[in-house]
């Protein structure tokens, strides 16, 4: 197969990975809007899980249980098995990619964000397998969908050799641990967002405002204690990664532009991030920040990854801006 | 006072102060990515403020140009430092004290501990279960203390979360230092050297030069190299035709006078190490070379002059000063490497390689301003006191006779490279603590630390009947436990503990009989 199939193949499974997606985010959304709360009795599925508290004014989490199929558990399920077919097929994408260009598909803002969305999708199956992760299905898929459709229609470049200053195994090593942070803490914000829902809804129907759309979501997500929790295990695991990456960065830095750290914008923001997660860990040891003053940190942390990747990427003059387009 | 210091103190090491300090110094980082910062490119910084002069001033009055050395940043990171210190130093104490003291006494009611759990164990006497149990443990890296009389166990475990917290906020004190004294010991120098041209390590020889101030620049270490070879070549086809593709500098390496030279090879990410420096490749451009002979043909000038690119593909600009010649010559030149002449913007490069080498001067006969003591910009005239000859478009071996009889001919072209020698003296001291910080970080993360107590239980008491076959002598022991921080490994302790005394756990409140939801408990 020559290296011009190999990249047709592997644009083939990026638009695959787009549909994918996209079907992955309607049956997780219908699963959101089938499940019932306890305000109408008809599916009222039984909670198994235990110590789970009844969250929001009463309405008990419809949380799909074991062994109680209800309409919206069956349709989070096929979103589920969307989302592993969606891992796959992103995984297709970025190894064609790689086989087509003979090196590390990390090059550009094309690979970077397919790449990327694969990362996001391999954090969220392989969290699946530890515990269920189905109410974040709506959030992950979205964003991966919008991830991949920016690339496709947006970001896409041919494939072509990397100028000399990216010749170096650091280029896999680095950008590769930035890339699956950025997936890590894609998972661990939108498991901060949830708490703030829910938070948002505790909040407001404890003084009586109306609150109908958060209340909606809170019912469909895990009680405060757990999103609070797998919100934490996602991010520890997550941050010594973008440690990582950013010593890596500092490293390759070193042989290629002769100081390990220089303040170019790329490296301020990583340094930015790295910063706001420190502080969300604190957080959560300090009397009066935790709960959703820490949840409000990660989801600044999460905007300043989101900025880095786009913003300073594209707008920003630096040594880093053949990663740009 | 004393009571306001200590409040101070107090306040100063408190989490509170520290998680604000960080959003701060997070906040602080980021005007340096906005505006244009000397240290990276002073040009830039000049530009944004002919283009800004009103809020320019004030910007940098506030220091937005320098923000990495300015003394508000500073400050910030400094508060954070001292807070680090005096949080981390007291904890350090204190967990040496724990990691001597043995775990504290095990409770006397284990079922209201948060995890509890009812082992079976055939047929020993309790005390004897018990030392076994405390053995298990022990084998199991568990700190363990037995009650004098047997009659209970308590055990502690995860030390290393502590340990690792306290040497991942030391290491980054460690990395911090280093990146100073590095500073303060280090030197990094330019210079430009065109194919065939050669440069020796010392002052004068560099175009730049900057250096701490515990640098000693009297005796930089001694070393020529020469530029033997220089094979850069560019992309020629498809949408990305003109990017860069290959650097080569082959340099001859002299490391002591009259010693023998070696042939070594500098690419980008690959720099050369001569003693403590090291050579890297930063950056080319284009060198043409002239000849410029007076009126009777005496030769005045004959070299390659540094031009400097500008863009993709590499149209140059530089001059040529001839101070020896009476009256003195300039010339302004645009260099192209291969060059298309366009109407009306002139000398265009369609291609960053020599495909079509042309050149473009300006002439100027007058007063060079050189004896004026000035520093010049190489790369441009001062034409205040020349007057203009003439401008003439030139392709290699093209000579152009000026009206004065003075003659300047285009011998050809030689590629430039540039070069940064730098010297860091601590880049290992740093490397050391940003690893050990990653390392003290996986520690404090998932190093659970949690307590496990053991208790015997008069079989009576339990209200259990075993089945009528059933003849062993079985003894029950009940075991607590409690997550001090970390994930919530209880029920795997028990269970480890049970097979260890080759008992059986009869009942348990802990979680792990739960499939598929696992999460455990999260105790900071």
């Amino acid at each position: 197969m020559t290296d011009e199939m190999l990249s047709l193949f592997s644009t083939y499974f990026a638009y695959a990975g787009l549909v994918v997606s996209t079907l992955a985010f309607g049956f997780f959304i219908a699963s959101f809007s089938l499940s019932r709360t306890a305000d109408t009795p008809a599916e009222q599925p039984v909670l198994v899980t235990a110590g789970a508290p009844s969250d929001v004014n009463g309405a008990e989490s419809v949380m799909p249980s074991l062994g109680q199929p209800v309409r919206g558990q069956r349709w989070a399920n096929i979103g589920m098995s969307l989302s592993w077919l969606q891992a796959g097929v992103l995984l297709a994408a970025v190894v064609l990619r790689g086989l087509s260009a003979h090196r590390w598909p990390l090059g550009n803002m094309y690979e970077f964000a397919i790449f990327g969305a694969f990362g996001v999708t391999a954090a969220f199956v392989i969290a699946s397998l530890r515990t269920d992760v189905r109410w974040l299905g709506v959030l992950i898929s979205g964003f991966v969908l919008l991830d991949v459709g920016v690339a496709v229609m947006v970001l896409f470049t041919e494939v072509a050799p990397l100028v000399p200053a990216l010749h170096s195994y650091w280029l896999a090593i680095h950008v590769t641990a930035a890339v699956l942070s950025t997936g890590g803490f894609t998972l661990g914000s939108g498991a901060s967002l949830a708490y703030l829902a829910v938070e948002r809804a505790r909040r407001r129907t404890e003084v009586g405002q109306p609150v109908r759309f958060t209340r909606w979501v809170a019912a469909r997500v895990p009680d405060q204690r757990r999103l609070d929790a797998f919100a934490y295990r996602v991010h520890a695991f997550t941050f010594p990664l973008w440690t990582f990456a950013v010593v890596a960065g500092a490293i390759w830095a070193q042989a290629a532009w002769h100081r390990y750290w220089g303040w170019d914008p790329k490296e301020t923001w990583s340094f930015v991030i790295w910063v706001v997660y420190a502080a969300y860990l604190h957080a959560r040891a300090t009397a009066g920040w935790k709960g959703a003053r820490a949840a409000w940190i990660s989801v600044w942390g999460f905007i300043a990854v989101l900025f880095n990747f786009f913003v300073v990427n594209i707008l920003f003059v630096g040594l880093h801006s053949y990663s740009g387009v | 006072m004393v009571t306001w210091l200590r409040w101070g103190w107090r306040t100063l090491t408190s989490m509170r102060t520290a998680l604000l300090l960080l959003l701060l110094l997070a906040l602080a980082a980021i005007p340096g990515s906005v505006f244009p910062q000397r240290e990276i490119d002073p040009a830039r910084v000049q530009d944004y403020l002919s283009k800004h002069p009103g809020v320019g001033v004030w910007l940098d009055r506030l220091g937005m140009f320098t923000v990495y050395r300015s003394p508000w940043f500073a400050a910030i990171y400094l508060l954070l430092f001292i807070s680090l210190i005096g949080c981390v130093a007291p904890r350090t104490l204190e967990h040496a004290r724990a990691l001597r003291m043995p775990p504290p006494v095990a409770p006397s009611r284990l079922s209201r501990l948060p995890s509890h759990a009812l082992i079976s164990v055939p047929s020993l006497a309790s005390t004897t279960v018990v030392a076994t149990a405390a053995d298990a443990l022990r084998k199991r890296r568990w700190r363990v203390r037995v009650a004098p009389d047997s009659s209970w166990l308590s055990a502690e475990r995860g030390y290393l979360r502590e340990t690792g917290n306290l040497l991942f906020h030391s290491a980054l004190l460690l990395l911090v230092v280093g990146v100073g004294l590095g500073k303060g010991t280090g030197a990094e120098g330019r210079v430009v050297i065109p194919v065939g041209g050669s440069f020796s390590n010392s002052l004068a020889q560099y175009d730049d030069f900057r250096s701490g101030p515990f640098f000693n620049r009297a005796s930089l270490q001694p070393f020529s190299v020469k530029l033997d070879k220089f094979d850069v070549s560019f992309e020629r086809k498809g949408t990305q035709r003109g990017a860069p593709r290959k650097f080569d500098a082959y340099l001859s390496v002299r490391e002591k006078f009259g010693g023998p030279t070696r042939k070594e090879l500098v690419q980008v990410n690959h720099p050369l190490s001569i003693g403590a420096m090291k050579v890297y490749l930063t950056s080319h451009g284009y060198a043409p070379q002239f000849t410029v002979r007076d009126k009777s043909g005496d030769i005045v000038w004959q070299d390659s002059a540094i031009f400097a690119p500008e863009g993709g593909n590499l149209l140059s600009r530089g001059a040529v000063k001839v101070p020896d010649s009476r009256p003195q010559l300039g010339f302004q030149g645009v260099f192209a490497p291969t060059g298309l002449v366009d109407p009306q913007r002139g000398l265009q490069s369609v291609f960053p390689d020599l495909d079509n080498p042309r050149v473009f001067l300006g002439a100027f006969s007058g007063d060079l301003g050189l004896d004026e003591g000035t520093p010049q910009n190489v790369f441009s005239l001062d034409t205040s006191r020349m007057t203009r000859l003439g401008i003439a478009p030139l392709r290699v071996g093209d000579s152009w006779e000026l009206s004065n009889g003075a003659r300047i001919t285009f011998d050809g072209v030689v590629r430039w490279a540039s070069f940064v020698v730098a010297s860091d003296r601590t880049e290992g001291i740093v490397l050391a603590g940003a690893l050990l910080a990653i390392l003290g970080l996986l520690l404090s993360l998932f190093v659970p630390r949690r307590r496990l107590f053991l208790r015997p239980v008069e079989s009576s008491e339990l209200g259990i009947r075993h089945s009528a076959d059933d003849t062993t002598n079985h003894q029950h022991f009940e075991v607590a436990g409690l997550v001090r921080s970390g994930a919530d490994t209880l029920a795997n302790d028990t269970a480890e503990l049970a097979t260890a005394l080759r008992g059986t756990v009869v009942e348990t409140n802990a979680r792990a009989a739960d499939v598929p939801d696992r999460e455990r408990q999260e105790q900071t």
